[in-house]
């Protein structure tokens, strides 16, 4: 397993971090309503869950289905103490740390996951590959 | 014998229910419910839809079936469905499985669109790498196997109305949400050792206020929440 980051500043509360849906799963089948399962950690997630602190950002170097945002504010205000950290290794590179890891506590990650999934919103609902990315077609 | 109505619908019901898991059991998937039959054979016992693994047996059986659209042949039998002219074929397993063909005859109205549009939301998870992480598999036969068995189960159908169903790592989630509440069906992959479960919680501005997981879920206990869901 490699070692944890080292922890980044805070980012600012009134930002908007974004999320790649790296999978098809991470919308439902009419791609207007996020899942759970987009905020559901597992083990692998040692650092937390990747966010970009843009849609561009988020999707760098990624095959990806869509992007999902959501305020830092309204993460940092949940009582879940959880923290929107930048990634001091990776510029436009952030993680949300602090969420249970599903496979230790089911209904507290299904509970932190829903209440980020009703703070979130649909950003773009397919493939997102903006000039510069390895994917991008003018 | 009680002669109350809603008895009597929930009898057919799971009776509906019971040739229904015969078929799926038989020919995967419930191909006889859904989209445009493969072959149809219409006589005075009405229309009857065939699915591809039973045609050539089928075909040639049909100076066997009599009104009632009830015939017994070798080891598959087929039980007409008048109102909806939809065509049901089961394996014959026991005598048991008989009676309730035979007394399903002339009965059943027509299938339940919620069950069989949900089992068929299991049956087409799809197996493309688009719908999955680098590390993750998409549920195998069995484990769909396991949540078309629980949800057939599941009486009356109307309650199943609006489940999202999605897959996670080898599992199949089966998901009802409105603004408040939320169920969540987890029918873990098929030998994991995992037993199902099954989250239910209720948020008020915003936050999660109550929830729990029950482990090792029945129809019935699945039906007990999806009825405190939709209250």
């Amino acid at each position: 397993m490699a070692a944890p980051h080292a922890l980044g500043e805070l980012v600012a509360w009134d930002t908007e971090v974004f999320r790649a849906c790296t999978n098809k799963n991470f919308l439902n089948n009419t791609r207007t309503e996020i899942r759970d399962r987009a905020y559901l950690r597992r083990k692998k997630d040692t650092d937390g869950l990747s966010m970009g602190l843009t849609s561009e950002d988020a999707v760098r170097d990624l095959e990806n289905f869509g992007v999902i945002g959501i305020g830092v504010g309204p993460i940092m205000n949940l009582p879940r103490n959880l923290e929107v950290r930048h990634d001091p290794e990776l510029a436009g590179h952030a993680l949300i740390q602090g969420l249970p890891y599903v496979d230790e506590n089911e209904t507290l990650a299904t509970d932190v996951a829903w209440e980020l999934v009703k703070l979130s919103r649909i950003v773009h609902n397919s493939a997102f590959y903006p000039p510069g990315h390895q994917h991008h077609q003018g | 014998m009680n002669f109350n109505g809603f008895d009597h619908i929930q009898e057919d019901e799971r009776e509906k229910d019971a040739i229904i898991a015969l078929s799926l059991a038989k020919c995967n998937p419930p191909w006889n419910l859904i989209g445009e039959p493969t072959t149809i054979i219409s006589g005075s016992g009405g229309v009857f839809k065939l699915c591809p693994g039973c045609v050539s047996e089928e075909t040639k059986k049909t100076s066997g079936f009599t009104y009632g659209g009830f015939f017994v042949q070798g080891t598959l039998e087929a039980v007409e469905v008048p109102t909806s002219g939809v065509c049901i074929v089961a394996d014959v397993l026991s005598s048991k499985i008989s009676e309730v063909l035979t007394a399903t005859v002339g009965r059943v109205s027509r299938p339940n669109l919620v069950k069989v549009t949900l089992l068929q939301q299991i049956e087409s998870l799809p197996e493309t790498a688009d719908y999955y992480e680098a590390d993750e598999n998409p549920p195998n036969r069995q484990t769909k196997e396991d949540a078309k068995r629980l949800i057939l189960n599941v009486s009356p159908s109307g309650v199943l109305a609006g489940a999202d169903v999605y897959a996670y790592y080898g599992d199949i989630n089966i998901s009802w949400e409105i603004q408040r509440k939320k169920i969540k069906l987890t029918i873990p992959a098929h030998g994991s050792n995992r037993p199902l479960s099954l989250y239910h919680g209720q948020m008020q501005g915003g936050r999660v206020t109550e929830s729990d997981t029950e482990k090792n879920v029945t129809a019935d206990r699945l039906r007990k929440w999806l009825d405190w869901f939709a209250a």
